[in-house]
């Protein structure tokens, strides 16, 4: 189960919370062992104007886009960025931010992590397309906050990896204090849906469960044989429509989707590593008429840089870590220049956390593609800012300080890349959601009444453990069992 | 058929048939005297009950002092101050007590029994498509094919008050169909209301199998509700016009769905968290089926989504949990400063910021890269942050006592269910929804007119008026009050009696001392042995006098005497006071058993400690010695 000085709560909703705080006040007996609160406790329902129209000032400003801009301002209206240039004048009343000695880059798009959400893996059945992350936001995970805190603004929150075709992946941004997981989601955001490929699809079903995929070839025809059956029911519904057929097919949320998929409307976002298996999905892809794919991890990407640049109408794209492999057999061939030279070949690329600490320090990821590889400061920056917005189809939004983008912003104490930077305050549409100044101990939205203090840290609630294969069927059969006898040698 | 027998004369013999015929608890004694054995043998009570002279509350903020009601054949007859009472009904002193509707849960499992063991582990070849049965897509089944009248959950939530309940089936995210019962009856049929209520939904999976997790639940769910839509439509096309179409295929679990898909009955889901209400509200808004909903313990983090369910011509029934959290037993004073060590390793870092500033690097310094920081680094001051975090904890808890009254502040209107509730602590928990500004008629009505009007059997349910169906909780005090307990409950008429917890064991919050238990006479001398956090200390007490008129003497290890003061037995507890020296004045309460006594005392500022007594002469009592 599951916190707020500077987070916002739906004013509607606040008179219910109030009256509860009221009523703890006036109620005798329980209530009286903590009638005075101890110093320092903040409660995060505690309300505050959602202020969204904001000055900073004086700030170095890294458009991304446009360069960079010394001395710069950026005018933030209604949530929308409204002017960026030097001198601006703001109306009356509008709060000012001096950022004097500090520097602002557009909110930093995470591409690949498993936050906020109740459940990653569906790992019973190698197609879940019909299933979608987006129907379990979770907004208590206070790693939607942490993440803030490092500058972060959006994330594309994944379905895990172990199935061939997983399920429908969300966009969200990080509104940190609302309760109503709507709320997190990034309107207008392409929808997606994630593949993957090797060895987890592999272990959790060939292994696992005894059944197709035991091999990558057996991959390849999981993918082939849905994608087949989804053009059929396509076919039988248009059938349908034109009078050729007297009734509709059976409705099938899982080939809703993968019909979408080939109609181009939902885009791939495919876990992958090696070389050949890249190579297969884009044939596979291409089979279809699928013009448009984004590879995640991709570490051997570097080895079919040119086949991905050339991949569709427009280039496939590459989500990556920057220095991040051996953890399994597959992921063994692996370099930290991938960024680099993924880029230099002209491949969309991005870096990802695919975790919920390191999505903490994306900034530091994306200054390690200037020891390897040599990056400019704008390529690197564009690692984790308008790349990935592009590769999520929110790049009209997002990714860069733009007149009329959204006002999601990060101010850090130095250039982002630069080592010794802190990030100070992070903007989402305007509303200060992060600020270092006003970081609350406690930044829990909601608190179990019934948890142990402190609370025991498990790898179900440790933040950084929720990766690709959290939640795997069979993975989880065997952290069970590892915990099960840990408890029992204990 | 009862002519000739008076119908008095065969009570006993019926109390009797029935103590031996129907097993009872501890706790209550059932009376059912229109269910003889052999209906063709014994001749049968009349159903017709006169509760007499009693504070009948008719619907909240509706009472009527010094009132009668009378029951006859499942149905209120009559209620007012001035009604007869007909030769042929039982009488049921109501003096002191208070009689309200019978209470309405609009979520359980009562009378469902659990599955059994054993079956849980099905082999499945294919876990990605598991039978539907395994999956836990069940709205086939109902709750009245699964209802059994002799479970024990029955009993048990009756005794809490409640005589009509919404009762559905034990599984996984499509468990089966509900149905509205009464808590008694002697057949599945005798207590069915409404058969087929509600098709009842939860966000729970099915372990190892397709679907396992929320997500896959509610694609399973759009899966089945957009199927059972199609099949609607083939369904009318093929009875247009059924030349030249293929037969369209029945299945159960699709055909279970179409009144949800018709909007004739809802999917009723049973979610406690804020997450599951949201979830349940974005299916029901994409989907469009009717939507009733119970548990909500979190609702104060989803207010303003409950508030649109009840607006815009939408009346979503929604049943507020009656459990409440347990704080867990983690007081301070259980642990220990474990965590204290850590400091030590920390604070050997010459960078880390403490305490001793000396150490800190701030911006002033030339050349720095650290900020300083001011926070209190948890590691420096354990303590504080315990106690931070205690009291958030605190604070939450108290949001869900106060969620009741803060759904009642939101303009919602929400019944009570008892689903994963402990029957035993329901009204308990109830008073404290109370205590927590729930105001009482609110409550009352929740439990009663609001519950009724929610599952829509508002004109035969839920208030003490001619003509509604007997349901009725007799108390013996306002139902608010802590020590009230239910003494009778009718379902259709039909009486069960229980004994309250204070006829066993005596009370003595203010309400007056409680009659001495019988046998207990504390006079005599007693060896009283006090363990404190000081020590432990002997000293001897004489008690003298009668119950209602006490004295005692106390005498210490070297001979001191002083008076007991406030010596009283309320029960089979004794009290008194006396002066314990520096420790101030003592307060003891202990029970005495025979010739023994055991208790408590407590020291003002110190904490307590604990007594042990053994009689060792008397008592004298009077009448012994005549």
């Amino acid at each position: 189960m599951r916190t707020p000085v500077l987070l916002r709560f739906h004013a509607p909703a606040l008179p219910a919370f109030l009256l509860a705080l009221l009523c703890a006040a006036a109620v005798p007996a329980a209530a009286q062992q903590r009638d005075t609160p101890p110093e320092g406790i903040v409660d995060l329902y505690e309300t505050r104007a959602e202020q969204n129209d904001w000055l900073i000032r004086d700030a170095t400003v890294l458009t991304i886009t446009n360069g960079t801009i010394e001395n710069g301002d950026v005018l933030v209206q209604n949530g929308d960025i409204a002017a960026v240039g030097e001198d601006l004048d703001a109306p009356a009343g509008t709060e000012t931010y001096d950022a004097d000695d500090k520097y602002v880059m557009p909110g930093i798009v995470d591409a690949h992590v498993h936050i906020g959400i109740s459940n990653v893996n569906e790992g019973t059945n190698p197609v879940t397309a019909e299933v979608s992350v987006g129907d379990v936001l979770d907004p208590f995970d206070t790693s939607l906050y942490r993440a803030l805190a490092g500058g972060v603004t959006t994330s594309h929150v994944m379905h895990g990896s172990a199935n061939p075709i997983g399920g429908r992946n969300e966009t969200i941004k990080h509104r940190y204090g609302t309760t109503d997981p709507d709320d997190l989601r990034f309107e207008g955001a392409r929808r997606t849906v994630k593949f993957a490929l090797g060895e987890n699809p592999t272990r959790v079903h060939g292994v696992g469960s005894d059944i197709v995929p035991s091999t990558r070839m057996g991959v390849e025809q999981v993918i082939r044989r849905a994608l087949n059956r989804a053009e059929r029911y396509a076919a039988q519904k248009e059938a349908f429509q034109n009078g050729e057929r007297a009734s509709p097919p059976e409705h099938s949320e899982r080939l809703e989707v993968l019909a979408d998929v080939l109609s181009g409307e939902v885009k791939v976002h495919c876990h992958s590593y090696r070389a050949d298996e890249i190579a297969m999905l884009m044939d596979v892809l291409e089979d279809f008429g699928v013009q448009e794919v984004t590879f995640q991890h991709v570490n051997e990407g570097f080895k079919v840089a040119p086949e991905l640049a050339a991949f569709g109408d427009d280039g496939a794209g590459a989500s990556v870590f920057s220095d991040w492999w051996a953890y399994k057999f597959e992921v063994y061939y692996s370099t930290a220049y991938n960024a680099a030279i993924l880029t230099e070949n002209g491949v969309r690329t991005s870096i990802n956390s695919d975790s919920g600490e390191l999505d903490r320090h994306l900034y530091h990821e994306a200054a390690k593609t200037q020891k390897y590889g040599d990056l400019s400061d704008t390529q690197a920056l564009k690692l984790i800012t308008i790349n990935p917005a592009r590769q999520l189809g929110i790049d009209e939004r997002v990714g860069s300080i733009e007149e009329g983008k959204d006002a999601d912003l990060a101010v850090f104490s130095k250039h982002p890349l630069n080592i010794y930077t802190i990030p100070q305050r992070t903007y989402v549409d305007g509303v200060v959601r992060f600020d270092r100044q006003k970081d609350p101990d406690d930044l829990r939205l909601f608190v179990d009444p019934e948890s142990n203090i402190p609370e025991p840290v498990t790898s179900a609630n440790r933040d950084d453990y929720r990766r690709c294969m959290h939640g795997a069927l069979r993975l989880g059969r065997f952290a069970r069992t590892a915990a099960q006898q840990t408890a029992a040698q204990q | 058929m009862l002519s000739g027998v008076p119908f008095r004369s065969c009570l006993p013999a019926l109390l009797v048939l029935m103590l031996l015929a129907v097993p009872t608890t501890s706790q209550a004694q059932v009376m059912r005297p229109d269910e003889a054995p052999n209906r063709d043998d014994v001749p049968q009570a009349t159903g017709a009950y006169a509760i007499e002279n009693a504070r009948v509350v008719v619907a909240p903020g509706e009472v009527i002092e010094n009132g009668t009601v009378l029951v006859r054949d499942g149905l209120i007859e009559a209620v007012g101050r001035d009604v007869n009472v007909p030769y042929d009904a039982a009488r049921v002193e109501g003096d002191s007590l208070v009689v309200y509707a019978g209470f309405i849960s609009g979520l359980t499992h009562a009378g469902i029994p659990q599955q059994s063991d054993g079956e849980d582990d099905p082999d499945v070849e294919n876990p990605g498509a598991p039978p539907a049965n395994v999956a836990g897509i069940q709205p086939d089944r109902t709750a009245r094919a699964m209802l059994d009248p002799a479970e024990d959950t029955l009993d048990q939530l009756r005794e809490a008050g409640f005589t009509t309940a919404h009762t559905v089936p034990r599984g996984s995210l499509l468990p089966g169909r509900g149905a509205v019962i009464q808590l008694a009856g002697d057949s599945p049929g005798e207590m069915v209301l409404r058969e087929d209520a509600s098709v009842f939904a939860q966000f729970e999976g099915a372990d190892d199998v397709y679907p396992a997790t929320d997500m896959a639940v509610i694609a399973t769910m759009r899966q089945v509700l957009r199927e059972t839509e199609r099949r609607r439509q083939v369904r009318q096309q093929y009875e247009e016009s059924p030349r030249g179409l293929s037969r369209p295929r029945y299945d159960d679990i699709h055909a279970a769905l179409l009144p949800v898909v018709n909007g004739e009955k809802p999917l009723f889901f049973f979610t406690e968290g804020a997450l599951g209400i949201h979830r349940a509200t974005s299916l029901h808004e994409e989907q469009d089926f009717p939507l009733a909903m119970a548990g909500l313990q979190q609702s104060f983090a989803a207010t303003e989504t409950l508030q649109e369910l009840q607006s815009d011509e939408r009346s979503t029934p929604l049943f507020l949990s009656l459990a409440l959290p347990e704080e867990p037993d983690d007081a301070p004073e259980a642990q220990p400063d474990s965590a204290r060590p850590v400091a030590d390793t920390t604070q050997a870092d010459s960078l880390a910021v403490g305490p001793d500033t000396s150490k800190a690097i701030t911006p002033e310094r030339p050349g720095s890269s650290f900020i300083r920081d001011l926070r209190t680094r948890s590691y420096e001051d354990i303590d504080d942050e315990r106690e931070n975090l205690l009291a958030r904890r605190g604070l939450y808890a108290e949001r869900y006592y106060a969620n009741a009254a803060a759904l009642e502040e939101a303009g919602l209107r929400f019944g009570f269910s008892t689903m994963q509730a402990d029957a035993g602590d329901l009204l308990d928990n109830l008073r404290k929804m109370v205590e927590y500004s729930l105001p009482e008629e609110d409550a009352l009505a929740a439990l009663t007119t609001d519950a009724a009007a929610l599952l829509g059997l508002s004109r035969r349910l839920g208030t003490v008026e001619e003509g509604k169906i007997a349901n009725l909780v007799v108390t013996d005090g306002s139902l608010f009050e802590e020590d009230t307990g239910v003494r009778h409950v009718f379902v259709d008429g039909r009486q069960f009696t229980y004994e309250t917890s204070s006829d066993e064991t005596s009370s003595d919050e203010e309400g007056g001392n409680a009659p001495p238990a019988e046998g207990v006479d504390p006079a005599g001398t007693w060896e009283l042995e006090i363990s404190t956090p000081g020590g432990t200390q002997t000293r001897t007490l004489v008690v003298e006098g009668s119950p209602g008129n006490l004295t005692g003497t106390i005498t210490g290890p070297e001979g001191e005497e002083q008076t007991a003061e406030n010596l009283t037995l309320d029960g089979s507890t004794l009290s008194f006071e006396f002066e314990g020296g520096q420790a101030g004045t003592l307060s003891v309460s202990a029970t005495i058993s025979g010739d023994e006594m055991e208790g408590s005392l407590s020291v003002p500022g110190y904490g307590g400690g604990s007594l042990e007594g053994t009689r060792v002469s008397g008592p004298e009592r009077t009448t012994m010695r005549d």
